[in-house]
C-alpha cells in the first residue's frame, strides 16, 4: 500500500483518529494503538486555573509514534481560529493544524468565507494547514490554491455516523484537486471508512466514530482494517458495474444429460 | 492592578510580570501550555521580561481531547 504524504511527510496508515469522548484516557490509547494511527487531533482549550493537573492527556499519546493534530473546534471567526493556531504551535511545537471555522452550531458546517481567509493568513505565517471544509470543489481548489497541505470535506455532519452522504461530490474534488484529500466527519462504521478510500480518498478522520462505540478499541482495529482495504481496492482497481451478467465460468464444455 | 485571566479578573497589588502570574496561579509552565497577552502569543522564553498593566487580559491555554 502507498504511503500518505502530507507535506513532505510519509504516513504508513491513513486513518486519522481524535482523542476526545472516550470513556477513559487509557481506553483512547488502547484504540490509537490498534488503529495503527500516526496523527490524532487534540483541542486547545483555557486551563482550569482551579486544577492545572488536566494536562494528562499527552502522558497518554506516545509522540515518538504519532504526530499532534491540533484543532481549532469551537472557532466561529478567522480571528479566534489564527490565535488558537498560534497557540497550538507555541503550546505543542507543531506547525501541524485542523483548522476548522464553524459557521452553524447546529450542523457545525464551517463558515467558508472565514475558512479562506484563516487559511491564508495562516499558511502565510508558515502552518501547514489541513482545514475541515464542506465537499464543495470550487471551495477545495480554492483552498489547494492558497497553499493548504490537504483538504479535509465532510462526509457528513460532525459525529452524526451518516457516513459518505454525498460521494459525487467528493469524486469531483479528487478529480479536481492535486493536494490529498482527507474526509473528516460524518463516518460512523467500517463500511463508511472503507467507501470514502475506495472513491480514492487520501485519508479519513474519525473521532466519535472510534470513541463512540461501544467498544472503541475493537472499532479502532475494524477502522484500521477497512480504510486499508479500502485503499488497497481502489489501488488495486475495481471492475466496471454492469447491469447484466457475465460468467465466471467458461461456456464450452458444460455437462449435459443425454436425452 | 486588575488582569483578566481565562475570562476572570485577577487583582495583583504590585507590578507583576507573566511568568509571576503563571507561578501565583501554581501553573507549571510545560510542554503542552501556551499564554496569549492581549491576543498575541507570548514565547515561553519572555515571560518573565513582559510586565503587565492595568486592564490586560491572558489566554492560558493547554491541549485537551477533541477530534
Amino acid at each position: 500500500m502507498k504511503f500518505l504524504t502530507i507535506d513532505g511527510k510519509a504516513y504508513k496508515s491513513r486513518l486519522f483518529l481524535g482523542t476526545g469522548k472516550y470513556p477513559d484516557l487509557e481506553t483512547m490509547q488502547k484504540a490509537h494503538e490498534a488503529s495503527g494511527t500516526q496523527v490524532v487531533t487534540v483541542a486547545i482549550r483555557r486551563m482550569d486555573l482551579k486544577d492545572s493537573s488536566s494536562a494528562s492527556l499527552l502522558s497518554f499519546i506516545d509522540r515518538e509514534k504519532i504526530d499532534l493534530l491540533p484543532n481549532t473546534a469551537g472557532c466561529y471567526t478567522a480571528k479566534d481560529a489564527i490565535l488558537t493556531c498560534e497557540l497550538a504551535r507555541e503550546a505543542l511545537a507543531t506547525n501541524l493544524v485542523k483548522l476548522e471555522v464553524i459557521g452553524d452550531e447546529k450542523t457545525l458546517f464551517p463558515d467558508n468565507e472565514e475558512l479562506l481567509v484563516a487559511a491564508r493568513e495562516l499558511v502565510k505565517k508558515g502552518f501547514t494547514v489541513l482545514p475541515y471544509c464542506g465537499d464543495d470543489v470550487v471551495l477545495c481548489k480554492k483552498l489547494e490554491d492558497i497553499g493548504c497541505a490537504a483538504v479535509m470535506p465532510l462526509g457528513a455532519p460532525i459525529g452524526s455516523g451518516l457516513g459518505i452522504r454525498n460521494p459525487y461530490n467528493l469524486q469531483l474534488i479528487l478529480d479536481q484537486v492535486t493536494v490529498p484529500v482527507i474526509v473528516d466527519a460524518g463516518v460512523g462504521t467500517a463500511s463508511d471508512a472503507a467507501v470514502a478510500m475506495e472513491l480514492g480518498c487520501h485519508g479519513v478522520l474519525m473521532n466519535t466514530g472510534v470513541a463512540g462505540a461501544k467498544d472503541p478499541v475493537k472499532m479502532a482495529l475494524a477502522m484500521r482494517q477497512a480504510v486499508e482495504a479500502g485503499r488497497l481496492a481502489f489501488e488495486a482497481g475495481r471492475i466496471q458495474k454492469k447491469l447484466y451478467a457475465t460468467a465466471s465460468s467458461p461456456l464450452e464444455g458444460v455437462v449435459q444429460v443425454r436425452g | 492592578m486588575v488582569v483578566t485571566v481565562n475570562g476572570k479578573k485577577h487583582q495583583f497589588d504590585e507590578p507583576i510580570n507573566i511568568a509571576a502570574v503563571l507561578d501565583r496561579l501554581k501553573i507549571p509552565l510545560e510542554t503542552g501550555v501556551a499564554v496569549a497577552h492581549n491576543s498575541s502569543v507570548v514565547a515561553a522564553n519572555r515571560m518573565a521580561n513582559t510586565d503587565l498593566t492595568d486592564g490586560d487580559s491572558l489566554e492560558i491555554i493547554h491541549a485537551t481531547a477533541g477530534g
